[in-house]
């Protein structure tokens, strides 16, 4: 049985020790054979129900109130923390200076926290400092001015701020490691093309004059054939280059694509912080697990992703649709937008690498996600949109069985 | 100089987006006498192929815009009767795998050689002149499953009912050994063979085993 608001002071020849020194003892009254009010019994079932925690407290900061709320926040029973100051709930930061700060607005009439409210420190029973949001407001009373306190334990908030805080950091790091191999790739494809040319062209010569009807000058032979040599240690100078940044093979296991797509949404949505948009999810039921590297199918996902949302950032209707269904033995992912759709002269460059309408960024998310896709024996397709229809890409990964071929 | 004659009869397709690339592979076959076509684009190449059937194709399965996996299907390269190299850079090993699959003749990986990619042109068309003449093994005989084999499979099969190696069948086909090891893959999981042996016995009796 509790009570609230009924506290008096214990004449001192009657006061029992006080466990905390020299604090004035009190003592919660229940007045026999007095019931409450109705409107007392009215405040006591709302302070019993209210999901935040509240504290009252008189001019000498001794808590007059602590509700159910406050017990289960705090560790306390209420009969060990009424007629105590209040400080006993603070971290000593807080509590050294309480008392003072409670005699500086009583001196001063000047608002610090009454009326405003703050992110403060709790301390709880077992002397764990836990992040509140603390809002004070003041009763002129008979019996002189109290506070009252409403408490709202931000822990959880703080733990979906702390998550969040850490899927940025994730992404961060993997967009920093992905773009390093993706330079690394696209640099080593890139290259591969004019060295290629090279090569045939100094060969083509050679065949040519070997096949000429003067005979081959074998000064002229001599030299084409060192171009050729040097153009092919060039190659191989690439194809080490290739080997280190293409050393992560891809570890295929058994994958669910849902869950792939529900972390990748997770991850993107969260890190979005302009106007909501609207995910539609659009399932075939039974899909079958997919024999893919889940971190780099998740590569691609999150990519694709965060390019519908930023496509849609500016529109004024804002959604993105994930359809996932199975037909001639792909598993098809098709990601379409409500954004304004990809413009012609875009689409021809879109999966080249180093090629990027946006500002920022080398413009190889495309380019690396659809040789992921391609490397998985899958392909990554667009449908531009354009004319009031937004892009729709479509990721294509082989079903079932992959076939081995033995390399050599 | 018949073989001139012959040659520039046929014409020999390359579809890759970088310019210098087409280029000199233009070169090098131009030089053996081939009429040479480039194209910077699938959609380019399928427009022209419409009109003039090559001979032989080339194609990039890395292209900015339609990729080479989706012009084979659009080609319907499983049935399409010039052979179909696919270019690939190196480590693409599944990607090919698919390559073949959805009909490319056998994949050349880059950067290549002269000497080699025109040989196996040489060989790829001698191949598919056995193929237009009485000249080669294939599965006469209908089994349970053949409609479900390409035409490609089935010569495949034949070669290996015949108890040729990946080597020899590769040979006579004019495709490397590795895409032989793919085609015998994919048949033997078509028609639910564990092994050569089961296969042919499928094929021979009709019979699973």
């Amino acid at each position: 049985m509790k009570c609230y608001g009924a506290v008096r002071r214990i004449p001192e020849d009657r006061a029992p020790t006080s466990p905390r020194g020299n604090d004035d003892v009190f003592e919660v009254v229940q007045v026999p054979g007095q019931s409450p009010t109705v409107s007392e019994a009215r405040l006591l079932s709302v302070l019993d129900t209210a999901v935040d925690g509240i504290v009252v407290i008189d001019d000498r900061a001794r808590v007059l109130v602590f509700n159910k709320a406050c017990e289960v926040l705090f560790g306390y029973p209420a009969a060990s923390v009424v007629g105590h100051n209040i400080s006993v709930l603070m971290p000593p930061e807080f509590s050294s200076g309480h008392d003072a700060a409670v005699g500086h607005y009583l001196k001063t009439g000047e608002k610090r926290i009454i009326g405003i409210g703050r992110e403060v420190r709790a301390r709880h029973a077992d002397g764990t400092v836990f992040p509140i949001e603390l809002s004070v407001g003041e009763a002129r009373t008979p019996e002189g001015p109290q506070f009252i306190g409403i408490i709202r334990d931000l822990r959880p908030r703080k733990q979906v701020e702390q998550r969040l805080a850490q899927l940025q950091a994730q992404l961060v790091q993997m967009a920093r490691v992905n773009a390093m191999d993706e330079m690394g790739a696209a640099i080593a494809h890139e290259l591969n093309q004019p060295l290629t040319a090279v090569m045939l062209y100094l060969q083509a010569l050679s065949r040519k004059l070997k096949t000429s009807e003067t005979g081959a000058d074998p000064a002229m032979l001599e030299i084409l054939g060192k171009a050729s040599r040097e153009a092919e240690r060039a190659g191989s100078i690439i194809q080490r280059m290739r080997n280190f940044v293409e050393k992560r093979e891809p570890e295929r296991q058994p994958v669910d694509i849902r869950k792939l797509v529900d972390e990748a949404l997770e991850v993107t949505l969260l890190g979005n912080d302009g106007a909501p948009v609207e995910v539609v999810r659009d399932e075939a039921p039974d899909l079958p697990l997919l024999d893919v590297d889940p971190v780099q199918i998740q590569q691609i996902l999150i990519n694709l992703a965060r390019n519908a949302i930023e496509a849609v950032k500016q529109r004024d209707e804002r959604w993105i649709r994930i359809a996932i269904h199975a037909a001639d033995g792909l598993l098809l992912v098709e990601i379409e937008d409500s954004g304004p759709g990809i413009a012609p002269e875009t689409v021809r460059n879109l999966f080249k690498a180093f090629s990027t309408s946006k500002r920022t960024g080398l413009g190889l998310g495309l380019a690396i996600s659809r040789s992921i896709a391609q490397n998985h024996g899958g392909d990554l397709l667009v449908e531009p949109g354009g004319g009031g229809r937004g892009a729709t890409f479509v990721l294509s990964l082989p079903l079932g069985v992959t076939t081995t071929v033995n390399t050599k | 100089m018949i073989e001139r004659v012959q040659k520039s009869d046929q014409a020999i397709y390359i579809v890759d987006d970088d310019p210098a690339v087409r280029d000199a592979l233009a070169v090098v076959f131009e030089l053996e006498g081939y009429k040479v076509s480039g194209y910077e684009t699938g959609d380019a190449f399928l427009e022209a192929a419409k009109t003039h059937p090559p001979a032989c194709v080339f194609l990039d399965v890395h292209m900015p815009g339609r990729s080479g996996l989706d012009i084979l299907k659009a080609l319907n390269a499983d049935h399409y009767p010039a052979p179909i190299f696919i270019i690939s850079g190196q480590g693409d090993i599944p990607m090919a795998v698919t390559a073949i699959k959805f009909g490319a003749f056998d994949f050349i990986e880059k950067p290549f050689d002269a000497d080699h990619i025109v040989q196996r042109v040489h060989e790829a068309l001698a191949a598919q002149a056995r193929r237009d003449g009485a000249d080669h093994k294939s599965v006469a005989h209908d089994f349970p499953g053949r409609e479900m084999l390409t035409p490609r499979e089935i010569e495949v099969l034949g070669q290996i009912t015949a108890g040729a190696s990946n080597k020899e069948a590769g040979r006579h086909l004019g495709i490397s050994p590795r895409t032989i090891e793919v085609h015998r893959a994919r048949i033997m999981e078509k028609l639910g063979a564990r092994n050569a042996a089961d296969l042919v016995r499928i094929v021979l009796t009709g019979e699973h085993g």
